[in-house]
This record gives structure tokens, sequence and C-alpha cells, in this order.
């Protein structure tokens, strides 16, 4: 990112200190699974010390959302069933949750809906991953389709009245909010979003989701991730999930994300979409399920 | 008997997949306690087992064509009501019309020909006609709009040439809609000749290829839930029609849960919110 736009969103949140944090023991089990020589034991030690972070990771984990064949009732076990990386998604994707909780619903944009459209998001890049046969990115995918638009939840607590002004505009020009945003401040949530993922020392391949899903082809570290999440939102965006602002229509096949994708997974031209998006409408109550275990104090 | 009312998950997923492979319509999980029941009175009627012996039998016998058919009619209640799935209905309004009168190539020729094929007793092409009288006023008075509708049966056309309808078909429609463009007649309610004008109807047998060659330019063409009972290769033939009746830019609206994915690739895929089209480019 440009420095100057770095320090342009420095100032107007008033300093990286600013920012809220993540839960401590989701920060701790983030190092812990991306260094090797950390075992299951360790890591169900520190998640069993904040027990209601712990309770909404089993409660997740056993819900349709997550689609797990047995029923997990204890960390230990969710650990072996789902493994230390899997974890450690479901864990960041608890907590990202927290993190902003505490704060009312302003007028003019609603926190559910927000969250309704980054777990289907998320939850639909999961997906499409499994389709493509890369199951072991489902985790990050998911993680960065829960968080690529958490830039406009910041700019929402930091400049509301600006926020809400470009919403209005982009629904008066029935077009995208980070046209707007790029117009009007000369960064957007996408830059703010990539501000606060550094922070939080996030994977570099979900700082890159974050930063770049409205421009894919400038990822740097994870281009097929990038263009998964960016089609995972237009797929939110046909099933009308969350607060989409413009009506306008797409072609998946002329989106740059698609042929991103079929570069790697030429079988992509099969996929039959009218099946995919037919299938999505069974995922759409789960995500409603897995925002409402998280929002519930 | 079967000893349980639900269907497990993976007998009622390879019965949905089997559906599609055959008709191109898809059953979201919302269908499913719809289809165990019907199902289940089928199951009683013919004396199977359990449900996986009803999915064995559809699935796996020569005369699945015919049980096919009677589980289709029993699910898609087929029903026929002013402004079926608004997503559609929105998707033709605020995209698709408005995306039409703004071709640069059509500037000449102020006329939007729109078709509804298989319109039954007329709900589709009285809401369509609704649809474009609005937005003609709000955004385009200088165009005019053709409506054609046909269908096989006389008896349907019958009635949608009178243009009179219970409440519970018009349950969808608009207060406003219903005040300004019908009368009330009894308890029933007929459609004004404003609207009537628009729409001119006519038998039409999709499968008659010497018909099907000589229907004229459309800009949109509806068909929706109409093809499902359709073999492959007829439904091939009937799609390819349509595209050769299609101008270009115009679309094809099917229902909201058909699939033309095993028929063409011909057209590219229009995701709208909460609905797609076929468009051909």
């Amino acid at each position: 990112m440009d420095t100057q736009v770095r320090e342009r969103i420095l100032e107007l949140i008033g300093g990286i200190d600013s920012l809220p944090t993540l839960p401590h023991v989701a920060s701790q089990i983030m190092d812990m699974a991306m260094s090797s020589g950390s075992s299951i034991r360790n890591i169900a030690e520190i998640l069993s010390k904040d027990p209601s972070l712990a309770s909404k990771v089993l409660k997740v984990a056993n819900s349709a959302f997550y689609g797990l064949k047995q029923q997990v009732n204890s960390l230990e076990l969710a650990l072996v069933v789902l493994g230390m990386h899997e974890i450690n998604h479901l864990v960041l994707s608890v907590s990202v949750f927290s993190a902003f909780a505490d704060k009312e619903d302003k007028t003019g944009f609603s926190r559910e809906k927000f969250w309704e459209h980054s777990a289907a998001c998320g939850h639909f890049a999961r997906i499409l991953c499994k389709k493509l046969k890369e199951t072991t990115l489902g985790g990050e995918a998911f993680v960065g389709g829960l968080l690529h638009d958490i830039g406009k939840i910041v700019l929402d607590e930091f400049s509301h009245d600006t926020f809400i002004g470009i919403l209005q505009e982009a629904q008066e020009k029935n077009t995208g909010v980070y046209e707007i945003e790029t117009e009007k401040l000369g960064f957007s949530h996408a830059d703010i979003g990539a501000v606060l993922a550094e922070k939080w020392n996030l994977p570099p391949s979900v700082v890159d989701v974050i930063q770049n899903h409205h421009e894919p082809l400038n990822a740097t570290n994870s281009p097929f991730l990038v263009a998964v999440v960016r089609i995972a939102d237009l797929f939110c965006k046909a099933k009308e999930i969350g607060f989409g602002c413009d009506r306008k229509p797409f072609i998946l096949e002329e989106d740059i994300s698609w042929e991103i994708i079929q570069k790697t997974k030429p079988e992509l031209k099969n996929l039959d979409i009218e099946k995919f998006t037919y299938e999505l409408d069974d995922e759409v109550e789960k995500v409603k399920e897995f925002v409402s275990i998280n929002r519930g104090r | 008997m079967p000893t349980t009312m639900q269907m497990d998950e993976s007998t009622f997923k390879s019965l949905r997949d089997f559906i599609y492979e055959k008709s191109g319509i898809f059953f979201s999980e919302q269908k499913k306690y719809l289809m165990e029941t019907k199902i289940l009175e089928r199951i009683k009627e013919k004396n199977f087992k359990d449900f996986n012996e009803y999915a064995y039998f559809l699935m796996y016998s020569k005369d699945y064509k015919d049980e096919l058919k009677y589980l289709f009619n029993a699910i898609t209640i087929n029903e026929t009501s002013f402004f079926r799935n608004m997503p559609q209905i929105d998707a033709f309004e605020k995209n698709i019309l408005k995306e039409l009168v703004e071709l640069p190539d059509r500037a000449g020729f102020k006329t939007l020909n729109i078709f509804s094929a298989g319109c039954s007793t007329g709900a589709e092409p009285y809401t369509l006609a609704i649809i474009c009288k609005e937005f003609a006023e709000k955004n385009a008075h200088e165009w005019r709009f053709s409506i054609e509708a046909g269908d096989l049966s006389e008896a349907a056309l019958m009635q949608a040439r009178e243009g009179v309808y219970n409440e519970y078909t018009l349950r969808n429609v608009p207060p406003k809609y219903l005040e300004k463009y019908f009368d009330k007649d009894g308890t029933n309610y007929r459609v004004k000749d404003e609207l009537k004008r628009m729409i001119r109807f006519f038998p039409l047998n999709l499968m008659d290829d010497n018909q099907m060659r000589r229907i004229s330019k459309k800009d949109v063409i509806f068909c929706r839930n109409v093809m499902i009972y359709f073999d492959l290769s007829v439904k091939k033939k009937v799609v390819n029609y349509f595209y050769d009746m299609l101008k270009i830019g115009g679309y094809l609206v099917i229902g909201h849960s058909e699939s033309l994915h095993s028929i063409t690739r011909a057209f590219k895929i229009v995701h709208f919110p909460g609905a797609l089209a076929y468009k051909k480019e």
C-alpha cells in the first residue's frame, strides 16, 4: 500500500492504537498455528483460557453451517477432528466478532446485514474451493471472505457520517461503494481493512484478499484466493445477501477473477453455473445461524 | 411402510440430482418437506417399502419417465399467479427493459417485442404488460411494447383473453396496480382493455417446427416451467428456436430454478439480484 494512503488512514482513525485488537487467545493461537512444534494439547490449553471464545468455537463447529458429520463435545475432540489449521481459522472467525462486539448499531448501516454478507462470502468461497478440489485452501478462503469488507466497519466506527454519505451516493448512482470511496477519500475500505489486517498479524493470504478483492489483478500473495473470494462476493450479490447497494448484473465468465481461476483450474468452464447458483440457496439459513451464534452475547 | 416420515439427506440429494439431470429443475432444501409428503403418498399407493426403495425404482426402472412426470406435477404445484417470482420480475423491469431501451442500435425502432411462451391463463403476459406500461410511464414514453402470448391449451387461452381473475390469483399484485389496471367484477377482477390491447394471444405448439420458424424476432422471451416436461432432444430444439428468435442483446427467462446447462452454451448466463437469465450476445 502507498505510504501516503496509509498515513491518511491512520490520521482518519487517530493512530494505529485506536483500532480494535483481537482477543489475546486468538492471536496466540494464530502464532502457534503458523509456527511448527505446537501440539494440539498446547492449543487446547490456550483456548480453554477464554471460555466464552471456546464455547462459541464448539457451538460453531457443531452447527449445520460447519456441517461436521460427528458431534464434537470437547475442545480436544474438536482439535483432533478439525486439525490445527482449521481450528485456527475457526478461532479467528469467531474472534473478529468480539473485536467489534460492544458497539451499538448506528443508523444507516446494519451490522447484522454486514456480518451476514461477510459470513456468506466466506462460506461461498469455501464451497467454491471444495468444488475446485482445493479443500485445503477452504479455511483461508473462509477467513478471507469473512474479513474482506472489514474496513467498512472501521470506516463506520471512525467516520460514520462520511461512510453513510458514501453508501447513499452509491445507491443513488447504482454503483459500488468502492468506487465512491476511492473518488471521495482517495482510498477505500480495502485499504483500511489491510491496515487493520496487518495490525492483527493476519496471514499474508488473508491480507491480500482484504487489500485486493476489488482489484484481483493486483494480488501479490494469493491471486487464486483473492479471485475465489471475489467470485463468492458476486454470488452474495446474486443471492441478495447483505447490503447490496447496486443492482448491476454480472456475467461470471466475463469477470477477471473467473479468468484468473481458470488459469490454474481449466475445469472451471465445465462448472454447472446454474446448479451451483441454486445449491447456494440451501446455505443461506446456515450462514444466518453462524452469525447469530457469534453475535449472541 | 416407512417407519419415519423423513427422507434421509443422502436419499434426498440423490433424488434431486436425478431430477435435475433429467428435467433441469433444481429442488432446494426448502422443497424437501413437500417432496417427502408427496413421495410418502406415492409409497403408500404403490406399496413401496420406504424412501430408498422408491428412489431406486425412480432412478433405475424403465418406466421412470411417467413416475417422474407424476412427481413433478405433485411437487411443482402447477399454480398460476400474477407477479410470480418477484426477483425475476424485478430483473425484467429494473435491468432488462432499462438495458434494452438504451441499446444504441435500436434508436430507430422504438418497439420492444416480448414473448410469453406457455402463457397458460394469462397471468404472466398481463404481469409483463403492467410492468412495461409502468416502465414506459416512468422512463420511456416514446416506446411501444408488444407482447405475444401463446399456449397449447385453447381453454387456457380463452380464459386469458377473457381476463377475469379471482383474488387468490391476484394476491401478489401491488394494490396500486390492482386499482389502476383492473375493474371489479363481482368477487373477481377484470383486466382493463388498455392492458389487453398490448397482448396478442395465440395457440402455440412449441414442438411445431413450422410454427416456431415463423414467429417474429423478440427482445425478451419468458418460458417459465414449461420445458421441464420435455425430453432432452425436444428441449434442445425448442431452446434453439428461442435463440434464433431473439435479437442480439435479447434475453430468455426460464423458471427460477430451471437450468439450461445440459441444453446449450450459446447464451451468456447473466446474474441479477435473486434471478438469472440467458442473454444472446
